[in-house]
């Protein structure tokens, strides 16, 4: 079993960057497990470099996303976009809430849409009242 | 992620659906029967009605030949079916006249009117469709005019 010594030694090898591969694959791994005091600056500061590393690493794929991020960043898109089109097709209808459309010809002068509902409207109820007189002159010729 | 993309691609068209959408001459309002072009469409959702005490105020006129009036008047009595009162006149066989309620717990309540009349050779044909918590009978004072 390598000793103490050992590994003080590769961590001072590592500080001018004279380990190689193998050795600082080995160092990490004892780093990672032992609770030696004595180490932990030095785990303080490999574990500052490593995130250093992987901010490093990240910055550099930023211009090639992984397919898993495009796929969040399209949805995302898809999710505005449907929110905006139902937000619009809601204010279209809030702002045009009173018009006559007519054979290509569009009204919105309230004065005269609610003359049009009116005329309508009577024309309507009037008939029915209409219907329920002439039944009742039917069936009551003597009054 | 997947899940809520098809939720609301699901709900998109139920957002947009008009109010009569449920009703089978919803589709006479949508042009679908009669293309929007050849109607009159009136239109009101403002405080115009609150004096009816209505909400919304739609109505469709239009002049059609047998087929399309048998088209609407199927589809009139088809929903007529689900109305919780009704007032049809027939004359001929052929739909002259109806008033469909559809009462609501809510007190949100809809009607549909249709009237026919008979011109030469075709037929001018009228849909209302109406919705809020106005009882007929009170629609029916409003608008009546015609007294004995």
């Amino acid at each position: 079993m390598k000793n103490k010594n050992y590994y003080m030694d590769l961590a001072d090898r590592w500080f001018d960057a004279l380990l190689t591969g193998g050795e600082e694959r080995e160092l990490k791994s004892f780093l990672a497990t032992t609770e030696d005091p004595d180490f932990d600056e030095i785990k303080a500061v490999a574990g500052f470099f490593a995130a250093g590393k992987v901010i490093a690493t990240s910055r550099a794929t930023a211009g090639a996303d992984s397919p898993r991020r495009t796929l969040h960043r399209t949805a995302a898109l898809v999710v505005a976009a449907s929110l905006a089109l139902i937000a619009a097709i809601g204010l279209y209808h809030r702002q045009n809430d009173c018009y006559i459309l007519a054979y290509g010809q569009k009204s919105t002068d309230p004065n005269l849409v609610l003359d049009d509902m009116t005329a309508t409207l009577e024309g309507i109820f009037g008939e029915g009242e209409d219907v329920g007189d002439e039944l009742f002159d039917l069936f009551n010729p003597a009054l | 992620m997947k899940r809520i993309l098809i939720l609301i691609v699901l709900l998109l068209p139920a957002w947009t659906v008009s109010a009569q959408g449920d009703l089978q001459v919803g589709a006479v309002f949508d042009g679908k029967v009669v293309p929007q072009k050849a109607m009159k469409e009136t239109f009101i959702r403002s405080s115009q009605l609150d004096p009816y005490n209505l909400e919304q105020y739609h109505s469709v006129s239009f002049t059609g030949d047998d087929q399309v009036l048998a088209e609407v008047s199927r589809r009139v009595l088809s929903d007529a079916g689900k109305a919780t009162d009704q007032e049809i006149h027939m004359d001929s066989g052929k739909l002259v006249y109806a008033i469909l309620t559809f009462e609501s717990a809510n007190h949100d309540n809809r009607f549909v009117c249709y009237q026919c009349v008979s011109k030469a050779g075709s037929y001018a044909i009228t849909l209302v469709y109406m919705h809020g918590p106005a009882k007929l009978d009170d629609l029916k004072k409003f608008f009546r005019t015609k007294t004995k």
